[in-house]
């Protein structure tokens, strides 16, 4: 894969020179314009055609990544062109609200849904399925009804902003929290006897306890 | 997806967990990094993208959004 020169030559700055031009109180108002024409290059190149982004929804977007772009800078670790960076957060804010968008039914009060039904694996694995055995065991004895809500939510495809946002989060805390449970529930299944060992064959389909 | 389908996904993410992992917020940073060091082919190995590849195994929306900026940032065939 070759890497795009899509930043036409109003932007070829250094990345120190986009540093120095976007610092401060007062960025230079080139060097913004031009990072706005390069986001706005960039996720039209992704969203160019999709029924569900409209040209006003792009400009919203650009607008608040160069915002984003702006008070993240030192954030910047200068392993990347900047304005590549600046293109992974312009993606990052679009995609928020896309996603955001979703009509979602999202209870955050609910903790069902992870019954295991009759475990019926194609290879007939059924290791695997004294496995998942345990881990919806773990599911009830290791996490708070909290921690189940998001792992429920999560693996309905709920997307994290929206889990966020109805549980009156923020983003990071809802991963912190995804974090914890799959924590939480990988130290249960190696207190119920499945080695780190197995439980890494065991996801890849051939199971055992220890 | 049914009830089993869930636990079954859910097995994987757990067995992929770490210790220690990098947010959404971090993975953001640091992914035009490795989208441009993928693009030269052996870099993206280094080990500093271990963090990175890690939270790309349990998290599909940041793969969703990794996959978005390669298309920006790769030329069209």
């Amino acid at each position: 894969m070759s890497v795009v020169l899509f930043i036409e030559s109003e932007t070829m700055r250094t990345n120190d020179e986009w540093r120095r031009a976007l610092s401060g109180p007062e960025p230079s108002e080139e060097a913004l314009s031009d990072l706005t024409q390069s986001l706005r290059r960039a996720l039209a190149r992704v969203y160019r055609g999709s029924s569900n982004v409209a040209e006003a929804d792009l400009d919203d977007f650009v607008q608040e990544a160069v915002l984003k772009v702006l008070n993240n800078l030192d954030k910047f670790r200068g392993d990347s062109r900047l304005t590549s960076w600046a293109a992974a957060i312009a993606i990052r804010v679009a995609m928020t609200e896309l996603r955001r968008r979703q009509p979602i039914s999202f209870d955050p009060h609910s903790t069902h849904g992870l019954e295991l039904t009759e475990y019926k694996d194609p290879n007939e694995n059924l290791e695997r399925g004294e496995l998942l055995n345990a881990l919806r065991d773990a599911i009830d004895q290791s996490l708070t009804d909290y921690q189940r809500s998001v792992i429920l939510a999560l693996l309905d495809g709920t997307p994290i902003v929206t889990v966020a946002e109805r549980l009156g989060k923020e983003r990071n805390a809802i991963y912190k929290t995804y974090h914890d449970c799959r924590v939480r529930l990988k130290r249960a299944l190696e207190k119920a006897g499945y080695s780190k060992l197995n439980l890494v064959t065991a996801s890849r389909g051939k199971g055992g306890k220890a | 997806m049914n009830s089993n389908e869930k636990l079954d996904l859910l097995l994987d993410l757990v067995v992929n967990t770490a210790p220690e992992e990098i947010d959404c917020e971090e993975v953001m940073h640091r992914l035009a990094a490795y989208v441009e060091a993928k693009a030269q082919d052996s870099a993206s190995e280094a080990p500093k993208f271990a963090v990175l590849k890690q939270h790309l195994e349990v998290c599909h929306e940041c793969v969703e959004e990794l996959e978005l900026l390669e298309r920006v940032l790769s030329a069209e065939e």
